[in-house]
């Protein structure tokens, strides 16, 4: 008899638990889908994301941090000097490294943000953009041409929260 | 018995030659792996069946080393934070921590106030995440699918305020030595609260789905017991050592580290030591999580985060270990300076190791669908065994 | 060996280290101990190869460190300087000379181990152990913590140290027919020395001017 009384309450139980489960599955069946269909639909990435370095090439001044900070060795810089007028009148004529060639391969980045933080010059940026899949790596090697086109799409830094320092000057 | 013949020789080739799973009748040779959907990544298990429990077993693992010891020796201290969160993918911001607290140590600084706070945060953001996907997918392995889409959505909701503070959804790098590489951004605050409520509710909905089903409690209670004294001596730790009973929490119980003294919050542990309690443990870890980030955002300190450090970081020569309670387990870190821009010798203990080469011995004897269960509770990321 | 320096480190041991040195000298004897030291707060002690066994079964036993943290080894040779003639100064640069860590060592290799007790919050033992130089070699703890297994056989295929008494030492990252210890300092890091560094100055100078001397 005692047996029979648990073995009730076992059943009772066991059809509990179902129901509680299936009460879940059905509230959330009854609420609108999250997924967001990609291709069609998209969701914006938040302004820090880590999507793709933007070069700006006149901020560069081939002075090579990035490439010897770089973890992965993945940044290719070339250059050459050459003369520039002076700015002021009657001034000595300046010499400028002129960029001839920076190449991210992004098949080797690990996109940590050393090269952009270490940047003195602040050429390198932080961009969101993330649609850049190459069917073949080899086409992962972005030149200079390339990462200037990203430089359009780096946002504008975003406010800080609420009791975060207001920084100065850097 | 059976009928057929077997050559041991050709079951031990088939077996490899490295595995000491031996053959001495006709026991049936199983192969698990290295791609299947409980080894978050590239475990392989031979198991020798007699009928369908198995008899012994041998793990084999190393498909993804990549010799991160080997690495970090080759790096400066600010290139080693990017390489060693991807130690644990899943809790790459914890792995971070014990590192820069080791270089913080030996050079005598520390973080400011805010920084600690915002370690803390994203610590525990990392760990609900974690959990989450392990309280999903821990439904999977049963066969119930539901869970497993329950957890990778509401998982999305904390990798969405990792992300939009940090930049990486996986690969944050927002530690620096000193402090953090920014502040948070405008609304943060406010936003992870609102997730971290999605986060209780949740665990709720796993309670309701999951723990109380009649079917996962029969396919989990009573299974792969680990006892809790054979367990501490095999170097199990974290939620799994817990489940077996020991209160021991290395945010409560290591040498003090981030902010985790000044929290209200409690050590969960089960005395049974099964599956069941092990998902029972993370689910209520889980939920003292989001409620330790709860109480993180409102007395968020204000401040700098980040502390004068010099601009070529060297560490001065010394020696310094630093361990950490990672969602894993416990993962740290002896780090061997000799006064260089880079380590000299970083020993990373990581907790799937240890997790997980308790398995040979908690196998034996278990079902063979059971194998499948009581892996996934074991719950372990490949990229943490591999190193 | 080296002469026993306690007295030295004492004075700067912290009163814990101080009372938990006591309990280990006493459980394994003081002849044991070769040196002690203490490494950011932690409690390092050097033991005589041949007492490293039974330090694990006192770990276990009196001292009552029931959990295994992890056993690992360290080469102390000076690390060689990588592609340092090509101007490439990517990895950093290690003190030429052989020098050693905390509680010192007898030669270049050494295994280590860390214990801790589940019970007594914040506790832990460093545990370290001279080698031969020649056949690196020591016992094993497999049958005081079951959990050393993997971590031996870790360390023996790494570095090149064998563990008497482990039940099978076999290769656990690597493949089965892999030569060569990887964290030997004189095993090469490949990835390093098939590519050039990509961070050499690479700016042709003006025709006709001497190559400057780049600061950074």
């Amino acid at each position: 008899m005692g047996n029979n009384v648990s073995k009730k309450d076992a059943f009772a139980k066991h059809l509990k638990g179902m129901l509680g489960g299936l009460r879940v599955t059905l509230r959330t069946m009854l609420k609108p889908a999250v997924t967001v269909q990609y291709p069609h639909e998209q969701e914006a990435p938040p302004t820090r994301a880590r999507g793709v370095i933007a070069l700006l090439e006149e901020n560069c001044t081939v002075c090579m941090l990035c490439a010897r900070q770089c973890p992965d060795w993945c940044i290719y810089i070339e250059g050459h000097k050459e003369k520039r007028p002076a700015r002021r009148e009657g001034g000595k004529d300046r010499t400028v490294s002129v960029l001839d060639r920076f190449d991210i391969d992004y098949a080797l980045c690990m996109y940590c943000g050393i090269c952009v933080e270490v940047c003195p010059f602040d050429a390198l940026h932080w961009s969101p953009e993330f649609e850049y899949s190459e069917s073949s790596i080899a086409h992962l090697l972005h030149d200079k041409d390339k990462l200037g086109e990203w430089e359009a799409t780096v946002p504008v830094a975003e406010p800080l929260e609420i009791g975060a320092e207001v920084k100065g000057k850097k | 018995m059976p009928k057929f013949e077997v050559d041991p020789a050709v079951h031990r080739g088939l077996a490899d030659a490295r595995l000491n799973v031996e053959i001495d009748n006709g026991d049936m040779i199983l192969n698990l792996g290295p791609q299947h959907p409980a080894t978050h990544g590239t475990l392989r298990l031979v198991v020798r069946l007699d009928g369908e429990r198995v008899v012994a077993s041998d793990v084999v693992i190393g498909y993804m080393h990549r010799g991160y010891e080997k690495l970090t020796e080759y790096r400066t201290y600010p290139q080693i934070t990017t390489l060693i969160n991807r130690i644990d993918w899943l809790s790459s911001f914890a792995n971070e921590v014990p590192f820069v607290h080791a270089a913080e140590q030996l050079m005598g600084i520390e973080a400011p106030p805010r920084a600690e706070y915002i370690r803390t945060a994203l610590t525990e953001l990392s760990r609900i995440a974690t959990f989450l996907l392990f309280l999903g997918e821990m439904g999977l392995q049963v066969g119930a699918i539901t869970p497993a889409f329950y957890g990778f959505r509401d998982r999305e909701y904390v990798l969405n305020a990792i992300e939009s503070a940090t930049g990486g959804r996986f690969h944050p790098n927002f530690n620096r030595i000193g402090g953090l590489k920014d502040d948070l951004p405008w609304g943060w605050i406010a936003e992870t609260r609102e997730s971290m409520r999605k986060v209780l509710k949740s665990c709720d909905e796993f309670e309701d789905l999951v723990v109380s089903n009649p079917i996962f409690q029969k396919r989990t209670r009573g299974i792969g017991i680990i006892p809790a004294e054979l367990g501490a001596s095999y170097g199990v730790s974290g939620s799994n050592l817990r489940a077996s009973g020991v209160d021991w929490d290395l945010r409560r119980d290591g040498k003090p580290y981030l902010v985790y003294n000044d929290l209200d919050w409690k050590v969960w542990t089960h005395s049974d030591g099964d599956s069941f309690a092990r998902y029972w443990v993370r689910l209520q870890e889980t939920r003292e999580s989001a409620r330790m980030v709860l109480q993180l955002l409102d007395v968020m300190p204000s401040g700098p985060v980040m502390t004068k450090v010099p601009k070529i970081i060297k560490v001065p020569e010394g020696e310094v270990w630093v361990n950490t309670e990672n969602p894993l387990g416990e993962m740290g870190y002896y780090v061997i300076s000799k006064g260089a821009t880079g380590p000299f010798r970083v020993k990373i203990r990581t907790a799937s190791l240890s997790n997980v080469s308790i398995a040979p011995w908690l196998l034996r004897g278990v079902y063979l669908p059971d194998i499948i269960t009581v892996l996934a509770s074991l719950y372990f990321i490949l990229g943490d065994i591999d190193k | 060996m080296s002469e026993n320096t306690e007295v030295e480190v004492g004075a700067t041991m912290s009163p814990e280290n101080l009372e938990l040195l006591g309990r280990v000298s006493a459980a394994l004897g003081a002849e044991a101990i070769i040196e002690s030291a203490q490494a950011v707060g932690d409690l390092v002690v050097r033991v005589a190869n041949a007492s490293w066994r039974e330090a694990a079964k006192a770990c276990r036993g009196a001292l009552g460190f029931n959990y295994l943290s992890f056993i690992g080894g360290i080469d102390w040779m000076p690390a060689p300087v990588v592609g340092g003639e090509a101007g490439d100064t990517s990895s950093p640069v290690q003190p030429a000379e052989q020098t050693y860590g905390a509680a010192g060592s007898a030669g270049r290799f050494q295994v280590f181990a860390r214990v801790a007790s589940t019970s007594v919050p914040r506790s832990g033992l460093t545990l370290k152990v001279d080698l031969d130089e020649e056949s690196p070699a020591v016992d094993s703890w497999v049958s005081i913590y079951p959990g050393a297994d993997w971590h031996e056989r870790e360390t023996w295929e790494m570095l090149g140290i064998g563990f008497n008494g482990h039940p099978s030492l076999r290769h656990l990252y690597l493949p089965a027919e892999f030569e060569g210890n990887p964290l030997r300092k004189d095993f090469p890091l490949l990835a390093r020395e098939v590519k050039p560094w990509p961070g050499l100055v690479n700016v042709e100078p003006m025709p006709g001017e001497d190559v400057e001397e780049e600061a950074e």
